[in-house]
C-alpha cells in the first residue's frame, strides 16, 4: 500500500522567498484551534498555502500535511495518504489500519476512519492535519469520511482545510455552534501596508506610496496579481509609466500581467515554461526527457533543466519546490493554467508527444495514476488501454476500484472488448462494486477475445501474462458473480477452473478465490474441503504482499474449524500465527480488528484448558479490538466468553450483565449458526451455576431442545458430519439439557440423553461435548452401582480424548463427584499425570466456588418462588427491559430500537404494570428473577 | 442588508434551480432563503436568495447544486442588478410572472 504514497505530497511547500508576517491572520489561526474546523476558503492566488505552511513552520508543533490532487478522488488512495500524513506526526498512528486499506474484503472507508478517530482519541496528544487543495475532491465517500472526522474528532485533533471554494460539508451547522473558523478572501487580501512590505522585502522594489496604492487598488489586494505586477516592475525601466498603463488597462489583470512577465523571459526559458507546464510535478531529469529532441526557439539549448528550474525559483517565477533537496517542483496553479493555454496555441502539434513522454516516465516510475492522466490528456486510448492492463493487478489488488472505474470509463467499448485481459480488469471492477450485469458482460466479451489473446508483458508484475492466467481471472470473476447470486455449485466449479488457470505468481487473486471457495464449502457444510481451500488461500496470501487481511482471516477461520472438532493445539497454533503475522507486519500494533477473532478464539482455548488469567487477558484484548467495529459474530462471541469466564470466577452478576450485553448486540446485529448455540449454552450455564435447573430446562425448551427430540435429529435423518456442522452443533445444547435433568434428579432420562449426545458428538467429531458427555456418564455409572468398575472405562475414554489437547473444562464442570473417580484413575494408572492435574484444578475450583455451589438461601434467583405475572411480556417489552437493564436511558433505548421516546415510555409503562413494578430498578430486579434478563 | 465581521456589506445573490429542493435536505443552504415557485407552464423552480459572502462561498453552492444533480438556471448578483436597473424590471413583473407556492 505504501508503494503509491509519494512523500512530496506530505510536505508543506516551502517557498524560498521572504515570508510576509501577517499577525492578524496568524491570530485567527491560533484562535481557530479552539474550533472543530479551520477553513481557508478563497480563489487561487490569495496565499492560502503560504499562510498556513508559514505559520505551521513557525510554531513548535508537529503537523501533518497533505497536498491533494485530482487523482486522490479515490477513497482508498485518499485514506492511504491520510494515514501516511498522520504518521509524520506519530509513526504509530494507523499502523494497524494500513494493511486494511485496499486489502481485499476489507471494511469500508467509513469504518476505517472511525478506527482512526479512536486511535487519535486514545493517543490524547495534539495533532494537526492540513488538507491542501481540498476543492479537488469531488468524491462523496471522501466528503463523508471528512464529515465523520469533523463530527467525532477528539479535542486534541485539529483539522485545517484549504480550498478554492466552500467544501460540501455541514458548514452552516458548524458555524451556528461556533465550531468553524473561516479565513476568506476579504481576510486574505493584502492591505496597503502589507503590499508595501511585500513589494519591498519579497520583490525588492522601492515604490512611491501612491504607486503602491494604485497597484493594491487595481489588484484588489490579490497577492498573485501583486506578485506578477512586481515581476513586471523588476524588469521595467519606468515604474511610474508601467503602473499608469496597468491602471488604465481594463484587460483581465492576469492576462495583462502574464503577458508582461512572459515577454521579459528569454525564448529558451519561454519554451521551457510552456512545454513543462503539462506536468503537475517536475524534476530536472523529467524535464530533460520531455524537452529532448524538440527544436527549441533559440536553436541550441545552453542551460540544463536543473539550471532553469533553479533560475525560475530564484526569480519567483511561480515555481514551488516540493522537497527540501530541491529535486521536485510544481508551478503555481494559476501560472500552470495560463502556460498550458499558451502551449496549446503555440505548439499544438507537440502536445501528444509531450504527454506520451510524461506518461512513459510515470509508468516507469510506478505511478499509474499520473501515467494514465497523461495518456488520457492526449487522448491516446491505445496507450491508456495498455496502462490499464499493465497496472490491472496493482490497482484491483489494492482495491483502487474507484480510480480503475474512472479509467475504463474513458475507453471506447470496442477497444475493451478486443482485449481479454482488459475485460478481466473491467469484470473485476464491476463485480467488486456489485454491478453484476456489467461484470458478466465484460467476462463474456473477455472469453470471446481470449482466442486472439497474445501474451503481454506486465512490467508492474515483472512477468508475462499467459492466456491461461487471463482465463483464470475470467473464471474467478464468474465464481464471484455466481456466489453473490447464490449459485453455489456454479461458484465452486468456476473457482476450481480459476485456480487451475491462475499461476502461483498471481497470488493475490489466488488467495481471494481460494478463500471464497473455502467459505462456499463451509456454508455447504463440507468441512474437509473447506479446510483444504483455506490452506490454499493461506499459502497464496502469504506469498502476496497485499493480502495480510485474507491471511489473517483464513488463519482465524482455520482456528475456528479446529476448535469445532476439538483440536485445541492446532487452533491455538493458527490463532497465534495470525497474531504474529500482524505484529510482524505492523510493528507492535495489534489494533487490526480481524485479530479480535484470533484473540477471542485463544481466550476460548485457554478457557477450555482452565487457564483463566490467560483467557481473561486474551478476551479483554478481543473485546477492546471489536468495540469500535461491527463484526457481529466476534463481538457477541467475546461477550459470551466473558460471561462464561465470569461464571467461572463466581461472579454471577457480571456474567448476567455480559449476557445481556450480548443479547442487546444480537438484536441489532443478528448472528446465526454456531454462535447461537454458544449463546444458548452460556445462558443455560448461567442458570445451572445458580442451581436453577428448572429455568435451564425451560430455556432450552424455548430453543426447541427437548429430551425426546434428539433421537429424531441424529438417527433418522442420517446426516453426514459435515451437514451437522451446517446446522450448528446443537449437541452442546442437548448436553446441557442432560445436565439440567440430572440436577433435577431425572436420572433415567438424563442417562439416556447423555448416551445419545455422546453418539451424536462422535459423528460430528465434537470432542469437547464428547469428553463432557463421557465424564457425566462415568459419574452416573459410579453413583448407580456404588462402585467405579463401570465408570472408569468412560473416564478413560474421556482422558484419552482430552490429554493430547489439554481439555480441562469438561471435567471440572462435573464438580466434586468426579474427585473420587479421578483418584481411582490415578491409582489404576489411567493417564495418571493428566488425571492428577485435573484433580488439582478441580479441587482448587471447588474451593473457589464453594460459596455459590450450594443453592442460594431464600427466594433469590429462584423462578418457582416468584409470583408469575398474569400476562407474559411481548417481545418488544422484553427488548426494552433488556436495554434498560443494560443501563441505557429511555432516549438511548429509543435510538437503539429506532422508535420514538414516547413509544419507549408506553412499553415501559405496560411492562411495569405486568411485572407489578414501580420503577426501573424494581422491573429489572423482577425481570432477572424471572430469568428474562 | 447584512454585514460581515469586517463591517463590509455582504453581497446578495439570487440563484434559480430547476425542480424542487427539499427544505429538509437543504441544511447546507446556511443563510440562504429557499422559495419554491411554479412557472405559468407548470414547472417547479427553487429560488435561493440571500447573502453570499464571497466567490469561494458562491462556487461552493454551485458545486453543491451540481453534486445534487440539479439543473442551474440562473445566478443574479442583486447588487449588480440594482445598480444597473435590471431588477426593477423584474420586481415590476412580480418574479417573472411566477406564483409563489411556498
Amino acid at each position: 500500500m505504501s508503494k503509491f504514497v509519494l512523500a512530496t505530497k506530505l510536505e508543506a511547500p516551502q517557498e524560498r522567498r521572504t515570508l510576509i508576517l501577517r499577525p492578524r491572520l496568524v491570530n485567527l489561526l491560533v484562535e481557530g484551534l479552539a474550533s472543530r474546523l479551520i477553513l481557508v476558503s478563497a480563489p487561487p492566488g490569495f496565499g492560502k498555502t503560504t499562510l498556513v505552511a508559514g505559520w505551521l513552520r513557525g510554531i513548535d508543533q508537529p503537523f501533518a500535511w497533505l497536498s491533494l490532487e485530482e487523482n486522490d478522488n479515490d477513497p482508498v488512495r485518499f485514506l492511504a495518504y491520510l494515514i501516511a500524513a498522520l504518521q509524520r506526526v506519530d509513526p504509530a498512528l494507523g499502523q494497524g489500519l494500513q494493511p486494511l486499506i485496499g486489502a481485499p474484503q476489507a471494511p469500508p472507508p467509513e469504518a476505517l476512519v472511525e478506527m482512526l478517530i479512536n486511535e487519535l482519541a486514545e493517543r490524547g496528544r495534539p495533532a494537526m492535519l492540513v488538507l491542501d487543495n481540498y476543492h479537488l475532491i469531488q468524491n462523496e465517500t471522501i466528503h463523508h469520511v471528512l464529515d465523520e472526522l469533523i463530527e467525532h474528532q477528539p479535542v486534541e485533533f485539529h483539522l485545517i482545510l484549504l480550498s478554492r471554494h466552500d467544501p460540501p460539508l455541514p458548514l452552516p451547522k458548524l458555524r451556528a455552534c461556533g465550531q468553524l473558523t473561516e479565513i476568506r478572501e476579504t481576510d486574505l487580501r493584502f492591505s496597503e501596508e502589507e503590499a508595501v512590505v511585500f513589494l519591498q522585502e519579497a520583490m525588492h522594489l522601492e515604490l512611491a506610496p501612491q504607486d503602491v496604492a494604485s497597484l493594491t487598488e487595481r489588484t484588489e489586494g490579490w497577492i498573485a496579481g501583486l506578485q506578477l505586477a512586481g515581476l513586471s516592475l523588476q524588469q521595467c525601466e519606468d515604474a511610474g509609466r508601467f503602473i499608469a498603463n496597468f491602471r488604465g488597462d481594463d484587460r483581465y489583470i492576469l492576462d495583462y500581467l502574464m503577458e508582461e512577465v512572459f515577454r521579459h523571459q528569454s525564448p529558451e526559458i519561454r519554451d521551457f515554461l510552456l512545454q513543462t507546464s503539462i506536468l503537475d510535478r517536475m524534476s530536472a531529469p523529467l524535464c530533460e526527457l520531455i524537452l529532448g529532441g524538440f527544436e527549441q526557439s533559440n536553436g541550441e539549448t545552453s542551460l540544463s533543466a536543473g539550471d532553469i528550474l533553479e533560475y525560475l525559483e530564484r526569480s519567483n517565477l511561480f515555481v514551488i519546490p516540493l522537497d527540501n533537496r530541491r529535486e521536485l517542483y510544481r508551478y503555481h496553479h494559476l501560472f500552470a493554467d495560463l502556460l498550458r493555454f499558451r502551449l496549446e496555441r503555440k505548439y499544438p502539434e507537440r502536445l501528444p508527444e509531450l504527454h506520451r513522454r510524461a506518461s512513459h516516465w510515470f509508468a516507469q516510475a510506478g505511478d499509474p495514476d499520473t501515467a494514465m492522466q497523461h495518456a488520457l490528456a492526449i487522448p491516446d486510448h491505445t496507450l491508456a488501454a495498455d496502462l490499464a492492463e499493465i497496472f490491472m493487478l496493482t490497482m484491483i489488488g489494492s482495491s483502487r476500484l474507484t480510480a480503475y472505474q474512472q479509467w475504463i470509463a474513458h475507453l471506447p467499448d470496442g477497444l475493451i472488448t478486443q482485449r481479454a485481459y482488459l475485460c478481466a480488469g473491467c469484470g473485476w471492477t464491476y463485480s467488486l462494486i456489485c454491478q453484476l450485469e456489467s461484470a458478466a458482460k465484460h467476462v463474456a466479451a473477455g472469453e470471446a477475445a481470449l482466442e486472439f489473446y497474445q501474451p503481454i508483458f506486465s512490467p508492474a508484475d515483472k512477468r508475462q501474462i499467459s492466456r491461461e492466467e487471463v482465463g483464470g481471472h475470467l473464471a474467478a470473476i464468474r465464481a464471484y458473480i455466481a456466489r453473490l447470486q447464490g449459485d453455489y455449485s456454479g461458484a465452486v466449479e468456476h473457482s476450481h477452473r480459476a485456480l487451475e488457470g491462475l499461476p502461483p505468481e498471481a497470488s493475490t487473486v489466488r488467495s481471494v478465490v481460494a478463500f471464497n471457495l473455502g467459505m462456499l464449502h463451509m456454508h455447504n457444510g463440507q468441512m474437509a474441503m473447506a479446510r483444504e481451500a483455506f490452506q490454499d488461500a493461506l499459502e497464496a496470501a502469504q506469498k502476496s504482499e497485499q493480502n495480510l487481511y485474507i491471511a489473517v482471516s483464513t488463519l482465524c477461520l482455520l482456528g475456528g474449524m479446529a476448535v469445532t472438532v476439538g483440536l485445541l493445539n492446532q487452533a491455538a497454533d493458527y490463532y497465534e500465527r495470525a497474531i504474529q503475522m500482524v505484529q510482524q507486519e505492523s510493528g507492535l500494533s495489534v489494533s487490526m480488528p480481524a485479530l479480535s477473532y484470533a484473540y477471542g478464539g485463544l481466550g476460548g482455548v485457554h478457557y477450555q484448558r482452565n487457564e483463566l488469567d490467560k483467557a481473561q487477558q486474551h478476551l479483554d484484548t478481543a473485546s477492546r479490538l471489536v468495540t469500535h467495529l461491527g463484526m457481529p459474530e466476534t463481538i457477541v462471541m467475546a461477550d459470551i466468553y466473558q460471561a462464561l469466564l465470569a461464571l467461572e470466577r463466581g461472579d454471577i452478576q457480571l456474567a448476567g450483565k455480559q449476557l445481556i450485553q450480548a443479547e442487546v448486540r444480537m438484536q441489532t446485529h443478528p448472528v446465526r449458526g454456531g454462535i447461537l448455540v454458544e449463546w444458548s449454552v452460556s445462558r443455560g450455564e448461567f442458570f445451572l451455576a445458580q442451581g436453577d435447573a428448572a429455568s435451564a430446562v425451560q430455556w432450552l425448551k424455548g430453543r426447541g431442545i427437548e429430551a425426546g427430540a434428539l433421537s429424531g435429529v441424529s438417527r433418522t435423518t442420517g446426516m453426514s458430519s459435515d451437514q451437522m456442522h451446517l446446522q450448528g452443533t446443537r449437541e452442546a445444547e442437548y448436553l446441557l439439557l442432560a445436565r439440567a435433568l440430572l440436577a433435577q434428579g431425572s436420572i433415567d432420562q438424563a442417562t439416556d440423553l447423555f448416551e445419545q449426545v455422546c453418539d451424536l458428538a462422535k459423528t460430528t467429531q465434537n470432542r469437547a461435548v464428547l469428553i463432557e458427555g463421557l465424564v457425566f456418564r462415568a459419574i452416573i455409572a459410579c453413583d448407580r452401582r456404588g462402585n467405579s468398575t463401570q465408570a472408569l472405562p468412560y473416564l478413560e475414554q474421556a482422558l484419552d480424548l482430552a490429554a493430547p489437547e489439554g481439555y480441562v473444562r469438561p471435567f471440572i464442570k462435573a464438580g466434586e463427584s468426579l474427585i473420587k473417580l479421578l483418584r481411582q484413575a490415578i491409582a489404576q494408572g489411567i493417564h495418571p499425570a493428566y488425571a492428577h492435574r485435573l484433580l488439582s484444578d478441580l479441587i482448587e475450583r471447588e474451593r473457589r466456588l464453594g460459596r455459590i455451589m450450594r443453592p442460594p438461601v431464600g427466594t433469590n434467583g429462584r423462578l418457582s418462588s416468584l409470583n408469575t405475572p398474569l400476562e407474559p411480556l411481548t417481545d418488544r417489552e422484553r427488548q426494552v427491559l433488556r436495554l434498560l437493564a443494560a443501563g441505557l436511558s429511555s432516549n438511548q433505548v429509543a435510538e437503539e430500537l429506532i422508535i420514538s421516546v414516547s413509544t419507549v415510555r408506553s412499553y415501559m409503562k405496560s411492562l411495569y404494570q405486568k411485572l407489578d413494578a414501580h420503577n426501573r430498578e424494581e422491573a429489572i430486579e423482577k425481570g432477572k428473577r424471572l430469568g428474562w434478563l | 442588508m447584512s454585514t460581515n465581521h469586517h463591517g463590509l456589506t455582504v453581497p446578495q445573490y439570487k440563484i434559480e434551480v430547476s425542480g424542487r429542493i427539499d427544505p429538509q435536505r437543504a441544511a447546507w443552504l446556511g443563510d440562504l432563503d429557499l422559495k419554491i415557485h411554479s412557472t405559468p407552464e407548470g414547472k417547479t423552480i427553487s429560488v435561493l436568495s440571500g447573502p453570499v459572502p464571497d466567490q469561494a462561498a458562491l462556487y461552493g453552492i454551485i458545486n453543491r447544486i451540481r453534486d445534487m444533480g440539479l439543473k442551474l438556471l440562473s445566478i443574479h448578483s442583486m447588487e449588480y442588478y440594482r445598480k444597473n436597473g435590471s431588477v426593477t424590471h423584474q420586481t415590476k413583473e412580480e418574479n417573472n410572472g411566477y406564483t409563489t407556492v411556498e
